[in-house]
């Protein structure tokens, strides 16, 4: 990038592309700026970065992937932003990426799981969140240990549920359970005839995991009891929804008993002295718990300040460099990014996460009251 | 990795599946096949009760088009609209899902007079060269400005209104949510209604003449902008009915309405325009083809099979199964 390099009272620039108008995920993309104001506000009361304010640049990208890649090249070449942060939907992410890659300025994906953001092995895109292929790696003991020999996916024709229900399939190829996918389109309102078809088959799954963020994730657990699916088979959401959507329990009613779903949160985590200090921080201000991409978008921001620091500079391709090899403690652990040259994803990676593995036993369960299933700790 | 483990653990070699052979593997066979065609019908009836349902969706706008020779793509807000007002009506005022249903359909039927007054009423003024592209230009507008409405007066959440009747109709194979066989039959009587009501009134005779030729119509005493009016608001009123009686069956949301209307105009192409008998038979035939195509071919393509029947009967068939050439 060509850039005029900025006077030095001017303030550093950090691009926040991220959702915030339905009907796109607002929610989290609120919570995101929330996160990254607070973590701004931590480090400009303490006199910012090399002596100049830390000033986000917030932008909403509407969840579509257009106009999230024309408002990545606005704060790039407008705004000088010195790295990007705060993406959210996975194929808006992937492409904003691109950009940013394309433009050699650092992008950091905190809670954006498409495997395809971080295997193009490009030297600016990090991910400090989980990816699809490690979601479905990190099931495999949970799966073996219960015993299921017959998992089908309810997957529907996004990057989150095709990546996923593949990366499942591919993992019990290797550790011999079978794998049915049932790709279906994302806007889909009866779900029953794929329902019934794994109803019939021989022998019966014993899990059904729902890998969607529309509408059908609350129309299968609810659909799958009226075909007689569940509860002989276990049905388990995709991700950890059922754990704090108001919306859940609303719709899907009493068919939610029982529900299983993967959470890279619990409160018997591990946190670093960082991380209590986020946790409550947050609190105080928002009057609410921190949701775990919170923790890991904190730990982004605070990443790219340090490397500020280490490289005494705000160029962006300077922090990219300091960032590749950083060590950092951040609120759930020491990230530091892995670089496997072999293809796939991990590649400026970071692979310490602790999942859980959650049951809702009684109508109304919020996360909080949930049953932990089973820990999986690397 | 490590883990723990609690709760109940299945046994692998329950799941094994012995070789079988001779008298054995017969039963086995015949007992597959069995399973097989129970999977068949059990889908087939799924797909026939969500016909009906696409069926009214059709119908209102083969009304509009038969009748006013417009298109309306703000049909599926109306869809939207009827979800919403059910919703509101049974969970807030705690009406009874008859009152709700009956209340939401006058409602739509008051605001789709009301719009075609407003917006489509210029029609006949003579200002307009070309109705037909005046009409989906504004409806298309109308659309759009509908569903931000909605966001703005609903929020963006999916909301999920009480099953009329909890369990599931159980007749041989065949298992059915009771909410949905319900929806199906209060589609179908619409219908019926509709149908009779055209056949029947002199109201009914007055529309079949402006269909035929507008002009005739008018010179015999129909007056065009009444009739257009009280057809336009029918067609909102079972949009919305639609949208009322499927609200159990699945969720309402501000954007609920975009995949009613596809649906709506698939149904069109394949009954052909402006034929009620058509509606009917696009809706069961649409219903049926998603249903069974998502268990014998794939269902990542359930959206497919509605396009794939448009296209083919728009270029083997275009008058439709029962539209005039």
């Amino acid at each position: 990038v060509s850039t005029k390099p900025p006077a030095p009272t001017e303030p550093i620039k950090i691009g926040v592309p991220t959702p915030l108008s339905p009907p796109a995920d607002f929610k989290a993309g609120q919570i995101n700026v929330n996160t990254l104001k607070l973590a701004a506000n931590e480090v400009n009361r303490l006199g910012g970065v090399l002596g100049r304010q830390v000033e986000l640049v917030i932008g909403d990208d509407e969840g579509n992937a257009s106009k999230g890649v024309s408002l990545v090249q606005k704060m790039i070449t407008q705004d000088k932003v010195s790295a990007i942060l705060g993406v959210w939907h996975g194929s808006v992410a992937l492409a904003q990426a691109k950009v940013a890659a394309q433009y050699k300025v650092p992008i950091i994906i905190h809670y954006s799981w498409p495997d395809e953001i971080t295997a193009e092995h490009s030297d600016y895109i990090f991910r400090i969140g989980p990816f699809n292929s490690e979601i479905a790696q990190l099931l495999v003991p949970f799966i073996k240990e219960k015993g299921y020999k017959h998992v089908a996916v309810m997957a529907e024709d996004s990057s989150y549920g095709l990546g996923f229900s593949e990366a499942l399939k591919k993992e019990g190829q290797k550790e011999g359970f079978q794998v049915t996918v049932k790709v279906f389109p994302s806007q889909a309102l009866d779900l029953r005839p794929q329902l019934l078809e794994l109803k019939n088959m021989s022998p019966r799954p014993n899990l059904l995991i729902v890998a969607s963020v529309y509408q059908p994730m609350y129309l299968i657990p609810k659909q799958a009891f009226e075909v007689g699916l569940a509860p002989h088979t276990q049905v388990m959401a995709g991700w950890d929804y059922p754990g704090w959507s108001a919306e859940f329990w609303k719709t899907v009613g009493q068919a939610g008993k029982g529900i299983m779903y993967p959470a890279f949160y619990h409160a018997e985590m591990t946190l670093t002295e960082r991380g209590r200090k986020f946790k409550e921080a947050y609190t105080q201000e928002y009057k609410e718990s921190p949701p775990i991409y919170a923790y890991f978008l904190y730990d982004a921001f605070m990443m790219v300040v340090e490397a500020m620091k280490i490289v005494n500079s705000t160029e962006p391709e300077k922090l990219a460099a300091a960032l590749r090899d950083m060590e950092f403690e951040g609120t759930t652990g020491v990230i530091k990014f892995e670089r496997r040259s072999e293809p796939g994803p991990i590649w400026n990676q970071w692979l310490g996460h602790q999942m859980f593995i959650m049951r809702l036993n009684n109508v109304g369960d919020t996360g909080d009251q949930a049953e932990l299933v089973y820990k999986v700790v690397r | 990795m490590n883990g723990g483990v609690t709760g109940d653990f299945q046994n692998g070699s329950r799941w094994a599946t012995p070789p079988q052979t001779g008298i054995s593997g017969s039963i086995s066979e015949v007992k597959r096949l069995l399973d097989k065609a129970g999977l068949i019908i059990d889908v087939l009836m799924s797909g026939l009760a969500i016909g009906t349902i696409y069926a009214l969706m059709g119908l209102g706008l083969t009304l509009i088009f038969g009748v006013m020779r417009v298109t309306n793509f703000a049909q599926g807000e109306f869809y939207m609209l009827g979800g919403y007002f059910v919703f509101y009506l049974l969970t807030f005022l705690r009406l009874p899902y008859p009152v709700a249903i009956v209340l939401s359909v006058v409602a739509l039927f008051a605001i789709g007079v009301l719009i075609e007054k407003g917006l489509l009423g210029i029609i006949y003024s003579q200002k307009i060269t070309n109705p037909m592209e005046y009409s989906l230009i504004i409806t298309f507008a109308l659309s759009i400005c509908l569903q931000k409405v909605a966001i703005l007066l609903f929020g963006p959440y999916y909301q999920k209104t009480p099953d009329f009747i909890d369990g599931n109709l159980n007749v041989g194979m065949v298992s059915i949510p009771w909410t949905l066989v319900l929806a199906s039959l209060v589609s179908l009587g619409l219908i019926g209604a509709v149908t009779l009501y055209i056949r029947c009134s002199w109201r009914g005779r007055a529309w079949r003449a402006i269909a035929q030729s507008p002009p005739g119509a008018q010179i015999s005493g129909v007056p065009l902008e009444r009739e257009s009016a009280l057809v336009f608001g029918l067609s909102a009123a079972l949009a919305a009915a639609a949208g009322g009686v499927l609200a159990p069956v699945t969720l309402v949301f501000p954007s609920v309405g975009s995949s009613a209307l596809i649906k709506g105009y698939e149904i069109l192409a394949i009954g052909g325009l402006g034929s009620i008998p058509g509606s009917l038979a696009g809706g069961l035939i649409l219903g049926v083809a998603e249903s069974l195509g998502s268990v014998l071919i794939s269902s990542a393509y359930r959206d497919f099979y509605g396009f794939a029947l448009l296209m083919l009967f728009l270029v083997f068939r275009p008058r439709g199964l029962f539209g005039q050439a």
